[in-house]
């Protein structure tokens, strides 16, 4: 890692800035590269000044993936002969790292850093170069803040950091400082006041409960993602994704802040980008992961409350038996359409939050969780045909559904840990119909999770193994 | 009577014991429904080996529980 030195900014046209950043962050995830001439004062500069970009374009790459870029080699010469063609002092390189929105340099490109000037030099013609000259390195992420830069001088030192953009246009200048250290802006802002609302309707006890609560939302597909959304600005301690899932294309339409350059890249990464995006909850987690592994175990069982949002009967058993091991409270949101198996009309749309809280029934006693869970193997054709019941599948998807439910199950959250209304333990809801229903679910004493002789409080005193009652299978 | 309320159903049965495919059948509830009786303000939820004794005043209804998508 380079030490901090002397800030340096680079002063842009907005008609240079703007194509720039255009070419360098299309729709299309691919890093693409762009090279600048720029000039500078003649000792020690703190600023330096766009003098012309290039941008290379697509069929001018040896190589070209969301990670990785090379030019071609003769565009590469034609770029350097031209540059040494003018009486100008430095040379940058810039390239993009569409996957981020806080672009900070690479392992990769700190080594292709380390004698940048030496290689640079060896492609620029002896005697026809003004020494010594400046080469400077630029990435930039999809913020207009998420940018790192170094300047270094003819002898591969380093010279400065670039700390700043500054934008010249023809209504205004504006200035971007780097959000150094992933730190940006808004995150200065005041907590306080884009917690105004918040403390408004549930007071300062109220928000300091939710600054005290650590969450972890296991699943963060269609209910998960929209759980996320609606409590990004509640202010809590922490907050932690558990999800193995990427983004696929036929994703994007229920997935809040998903884009289509996201296509490909792990759920819980977007999810988490959002949430910090806000910037009001002390600590984000993204665990690309199974429930089951050890890291999303150490999570939930670190947790003060669950939230499911899962495609899969046995993992929503695996949480529930996790939650009462450990005394977890746990929202678990459900949501789908059934179709009539004679007339293929539909016979219901909406879902069910349910919540266990130990002590109270879990979610078998409350038919959640049936008994012949189903196989992994079900659940993927579930997936591919938009999560719609029947004899036959048929494709469609439950986005407007996912939203009420995650609503509902947000709404529970919150209720509960401030207290200021009591918990409704099941809420089925019949989009069909227009109408909700509330059910007082009974604890079974027979039952091997919450009864008498259940799990609850056990920990891991107990090895981890399927009740004979509950056959997985 | 106890009574059998459904999605697009609500008719009254004779008082007796039922199992939960005998509810689910008259109330041409799907596979996947899980019957729910309740009892004085309290819900019960019938598994599929379990035979209910309903009363008058009972009151029978199915959910459906959905994963999510």
């Amino acid at each position: 890692m380079i030490s901090r030195s002397k800030p340096i900014t680079v002063v842009w046209k907005e008609c240079d800035f703007l194509a720039m950043r255009q070419h360098l962050l299309r729709n299309d995830n691919l890093e693409r590269v762009s090279f600048v001439f720029f000039g500078a004062t003649d000792d020690n500069p703190s600023e330096i000044y766009v003098h012309k970009v290039i941008n290379l374009e697509d069929g001018e790459y040896e190589k070209q993936t969301p990670t990785y870029v090379v030019p071609k080699m003769t565009r590469l010469i034609s770029v350097f002969r031209e540059y040494e063609s003018k009486a100008i002092k430095g040379l940058m390189h810039v390239h993009s790292h569409p996957f981020s929105h806080a672009a900070e340099f690479s392992g990769i490109d700190y080594q292709s850093a380390k004698n940048a000037v030496g290689s640079l030099k060896s492609y620029l013609r002896a005697g026809e170069r003004n020494n010594p000259f400046l080469f400077a390195h630029l990435v930039i992420g999809q913020e207009l803040e998420g940018f790192s830069g170094n300047v270094y001088d003819g002898t591969n030192s380093l010279m400065g950091q670039v700390e700043s953009m500054h934008i010249v246009g023809m209504r205004e200048a504006k200035k971007m400082m780097r959000n150094g250290d992933g730190v940006s802006r808004w995150q200065a802002l005041d907590n306080s006041e884009i917690l105004d609302r918040n403390v408004k309707w549930l007071g300062e006890a109220g928000q300091k409960k939710i600054a005290d609560t650590q969450v972890v939302i296991c699943g963060v597909g269609g209910a998960g993602s929209l759980m996320a959304l609606n409590i990004r600005g509640m202010g809590f301690g922490k907050i932690t994704l558990i999800d193995h899932d990427r983004i696929e294309a036929s994703n994007l339409n229920r997935l809040p802040a998903a884009k289509r350059r996201d296509v490909g890249f792990f759920k819980v990464d977007v999810m988490k980008r959002m949430i910090e995006d806000v910037g009001v909850t002390s600590e984000v987690e993204a665990i690309p992961g199974r429930i089951e592994s050890d890291k999303a175990k150490k999570a939930i069982v670190s947790a003060h409350i669950l939230v499911a949002g899962v495609d899969s009967f046995r993992t929503r058993f695996t949480l529930q038996m996790l939650a009462a091991r450990y005394l977890k409270p746990l929202i678990d949101i459900g949501s789908g359409i059934m179709l009539k198996t004679d007339t293929q009309t539909i016979h219901f749309m909406g879902g069910q939050v349910a919540t266990y809280i130990p002590g109270g029934p879990c979610l078998f006693c409350q038919g959640v969780v049936p008994k012949s869970i189903d196989s992994d193997m079900i659940t993927e054709v579930k997936r591919a045909t938009g999560y719609v019941q029947g004899t036959d599948f048929t494709p469609t998807s439950v986005a407007t559904i996912n939203a009420i439910m995650a609503g509902h199950a947000a709404d529970t959250l919150l209720k509960f840990v401030t207290g200021f209304s009591p918990v409704k333990p099941y809420l089925k809801c019949d989009l069909l119909n227009g109408s909700y229903q509330i059910f007082n679910f009974q604890r079974k004493l027979s039952c091997p999770v919450c009864g008498d002789e259940g799990v609850e409080g056990m920990g891991d005193e107990i090895p981890f193994v399927l009740p004979e009652s509950l056959p997985i299978e | 009577m106890p009574r059998i309320t459904s999605d697009g159903y609500d008719f009254d049965i004779p008082e007796g014991a039922y199992s939960a495919s005998d509810l689910k059948e008259r109330a041409k509830a799907p596979d996947n429904a899980v019957p729910v009786v309740r009892k004085q303000d309290k819900d019960i939820v019938l598994e599929p080996e379990e035979v209910v004794n309903l009363q008058s005043n009972d009151r029978v209804t199915f959910t459906t529980p959905m994963e999510a998508a």
